[in-house]
């Protein structure tokens, strides 16, 4: 058995394209994540933005709105002061994202699209306004000094009146489920490992899986022998990976290191289980069985959301048993349990459910292999 | 015209990776477009998706609610739900009102409210709306009561100003038209790299290449020959993605945008068939061919903001991704979404984009000469 193993390993180790696809193709498309997403939530917060106020006359004379927008000139926003020609330039040139104007007493706001930053300009020159109506509103009313009431207004409108209680979980950044989703990708591209150690062991599959048939060892010891071998082949390109990702990429697996390497170690089980079960299941060539493999993984990864999270996100709430029966999303929901949530119940479903997967592809391989006999082939 | 068969022969055989190529190309594009709003040329609000879960009963609770659904999208998503939905922006605010709210604010306590949020500019914009409101009613119950002062407080947040669009281009379905001129790269890159390296490795199998040498079949001509066909087929690769382009963008595509982004396809797409005959020429190593593909054509896709836009990429990035001529066919997509008007100084920059396109396409063609001529002195 030993013999068998050590030889599965060193064949393994040896194949180019299965090291490739296992190994490689993983980290350098990591590489290409890291490089896409790295600044994506970092522009997802809000900054200071650039926009123009026409500084014609009416501007000049509008006493309240001048005192306000030059108070919030470099906190919420940079403003340039020209005139409307040279704002409607910076704004075709999209060097801002909108421009004041004041005909006579009411301001106009000029912008090229709708956006959250044209929106929140909007919502500034608004809630000038709206300052205006409260101190108009009040000094109609009768029975107050208006320059009392307008000192008091103005102080309370300064004054923070909320508190506000953030209860939000502390690890909310989304790009990691891309990296996640990875990791299952290669868990499931490790089926590839399998399926090549398994192969040699067919007749029907080569001079090899011939000379092996008719070795007075059994059948049992071969596959368990190979699948073992592969098994650590696997493994270590997942490990690789892993360190990769978190030492160079600074990947955020939260704080259960165990439990993050339990999680591994049992979906590269699932996905080594997958190319057995994929070799003894289909009869048709190796390159078939291979191609076989990668579409499956590609669908499923993609489904488990490689190719944009929000793809996995509608999985889930619409048709969770897709993403239960998934290995790839079971493995990368695992690992967003364990960053995302406190609680580790849906880490130990995903856990268990991979569980499943594994059992069932190896029960329905050893069926279908088992007992085969040739005549003659 | 054997030679020239044989290839459209060899080419018939891969046509299944070249038909899941354009499929992926047309999902990712059909996806895009799912979301679009339709066409849009009036100026509208941006609204953040959010939660509330109300306990107070007071009316005042019930206005602050209603001026909250004026300018967000207001979900209904159950408590168990919420931390998912929120981790992957369905939504960018959770708010808790408890019971407490109306009575704080009469009482003129300081508000005290639950949040849970994204942290992203839609949720700081909806922290503004909540401080607003807040705000005006802590001022207005000095001075109203009852349903005055719910009614005064409306009045005053809902003063809305002017916002003019001083644009008449249909900014959203050219940014989803970009997306797809973007994604061709992956298509373009993938589908030349495929056909030209698998013919060029059938055709250098060495026993093919040793009985083309010794045929009375004039060399040169054999290679036009193999280079036609390889050209052909992926013009009409090209055809095929411009007539999706057409379908998915109709009237778009007959525009003077819609045209620039057919120009620039076509000056890309024969850079592409440049670079697949470089690499062919380097590698006929079938088992070696996928692997190249999927780095090179998702490597550039990647690095020159095909798949995520390129203002969202870190600066150090994008200057790196400027010695590869796929920056540059990305660059002028994105000059050419927003294009108003043709004059002199708005084209000059595709113009010098295209220009470094062709001057990549040039240095692809030497080098596979000088490549050629090596090997051909070894054989």
């Amino acid at each position: 058995m030993f013999h068998n193993f050590k030889y599965t390993l060193k064949t393994l180790f040896r194949t180019k394209a299965l090291i490739f696809w296992t190994f490689a193709f993983p980290i350098i498309l990591g590489l290409f994540f890291n490089m896409a997403f790295s600044n994506l939530e970092n522009d997802e917060k809000i900054k200071v933005f650039d926009i123009a106020i026409v500084n014609n006359q009416a501007y000049e004379e509008n006493i309240i709105y001048k005192n306000v927008l030059d108070e919030l000139n470099d906190k919420v926003y940079t403003a340039k002061y020209v005139s409307k020609e040279e704002a409607e330039t910076l704004l075709e040139d999209r060097q801002i994202y909108g421009y004041l104007y004041f005909d006579g007493d009411n301001p106009e706001i000029y912008v090229r699209k709708s956006g959250i930053y044209q929106t929140i300009l909007k919502f500034i020159i608004e809630e000038v306004e709206q300052r205006k109506n409260v101190l108009n509103n009040i000094a109609l009313k009768e029975g107050y000094n208006f320059s009392n009431v307008a000192e008091d207004i103005m102080t309370k409108l300064d004054s923070e009146v909320l508190t506000l209680n953030n209860k939000s979980n502390s690890n909310l950044s989304y790009t990691v489920i891309e990296f996640y989703t990875l990791i299952a990708m290669a868990a499931m591209y490790g089926g590839t490992i399998g399926l090549n150690a398994i192969n040699s062991s067919l007749a029907n599959m080569g001079e090899v899986g011939k000379r092996s048939s008719i070795t007075p060892t059994k059948k049992s010891v071969l596959v368990i022998s190979k699948a073992i071998a592969s098994y650590i082949v696997a493994l270590t390109g997942i490990a690789i990976l892993m360190l990769f990702l978190y030492f160079v990429i600074h990947v955020d697996f939260g704080s259960n290191l165990l439990y993050v390497i339990l999680l591994a170690f049992v979906g590269t089980l699932a996905g080594t289980s997958l190319g057995i079960l994929v070799a003894s299941a289909f009869k048709c060539s190796h390159d078939a069985k291979i191609g076989i493999i990668i579409a499956v993984t590609m669908f499923l990864s993609v489904l488990a959301g490689m190719m944009g999270i929000t793809l996995k996100y509608v999985i889930d709430t619409n048709l969770p048993f897709v993403n239960m029966l998934n290995p790839c999303n079971m493995i990368t929901d695992g690992f967003y349990a364990l960053y995302y949530y406190n609680t580790l119940n849906r880490f130990w479903f995903d856990i268990v459910s991979l569980l499943l997967f594994t059992i069932l592809c190896l029960i329905i391989s050893s069926v279908l292999i088992r007992r085969e006999k040739y005549d003659s082939i | 015209m054997i030679v020239f068969k044989t290839v459209l022969k060899v080419i018939n055989r891969l046509k299944g990776m070249l038909i899941l190529y354009t499929v992926i190309l047309v999902a990712i594009s059909l996806m895009n477009q799912f979301n679009s709003k339709g066409t849009v040329i009036t100026y509208q609000e941006t609204k953040p998706n959010i939660v509330i879960y109300n306990e107070d009963d007071n009316i005042l609770a019930k206005e602050f609610i209603n001026y909250l659904d004026k300018h967000t999208n207001i979900k209904k998503i159950s408590k168990d739900k919420i931390d998912d939905a929120l981790f992957y922006r369905d939504i960018s605010y959770v708010l808790y009102i408890d019971s407490n709210f109306s009575s704080d604010i009469l009482a003129g306590n300081k508000v005290k409210l639950d949040y849970k949020s994204t942290e992203d500019y839609n949720s700081s914009y909806t922290e503004m709306l909540i401080d607003k409101y807040v705000k005006v009613a802590s001022i207005y119950k000095d001075y109203y009561s009852d349903l005055e002062l719910t009614k005064n407080i409306e009045d005053t947040v809902s003063k809305e100003i002017k916002v003019n669009l001083s644009t008449k281009l249909d900014v959203d379905s050219l940014s989803y038209a970009t997306a797809y001129f973007n994604y061709l790269n992956y298509s373009f890159l993938a589908g030349s790299l495929y056909v030209i390296s698998m013919v060029l490795s059938s055709m250098k199998e060495k026993n093919v290449y040793k009985r083309t040498i010794i045929s009375s079949y004039d060399y040169k001509r054999h290679n036009k020959d193999v280079l036609l066909a390889n050209s052909i087929v992926l013009f009409g690769l090209y055809l095929i993605y411009m007539l999706f382009g057409y379908i998915l963008f109709k009237d778009l595509m007959f525009t003077n945008n819609g045209i620039l982004y057919i120009i620039n396809s076509f000056i890309y797409v024969i850079c592409t068939l440049s670079i697949g005959f470089l690499i062919g020429t380097i590698t006929q190593n079938k088992s070696a061919i996928s692997g190249i593909i999927n780095v090179v054509a998702l490597g550039t896709s990647f690095l020159c903001g095909c798949f995520v836009p390129i203002e969202y990429m870190p600066e150090s990035v994008v200057n790196l991704s400027k010695i590869l001529p796929t920056h540059y066919f990305v660059s002028t997509n994105e000059l050419i979404k927003s294009l108003d008007k043709i004059d002199f100084n708005s084209i000059l920059p595709i113009i010098t984009n295209s220009l470094i396109i062709i001057v990549f396409t040039i240095v692809f063609i030497i080098l596979t000469n000088i490549i050629n001529k090596k090997k051909q002195k070894i054989a």
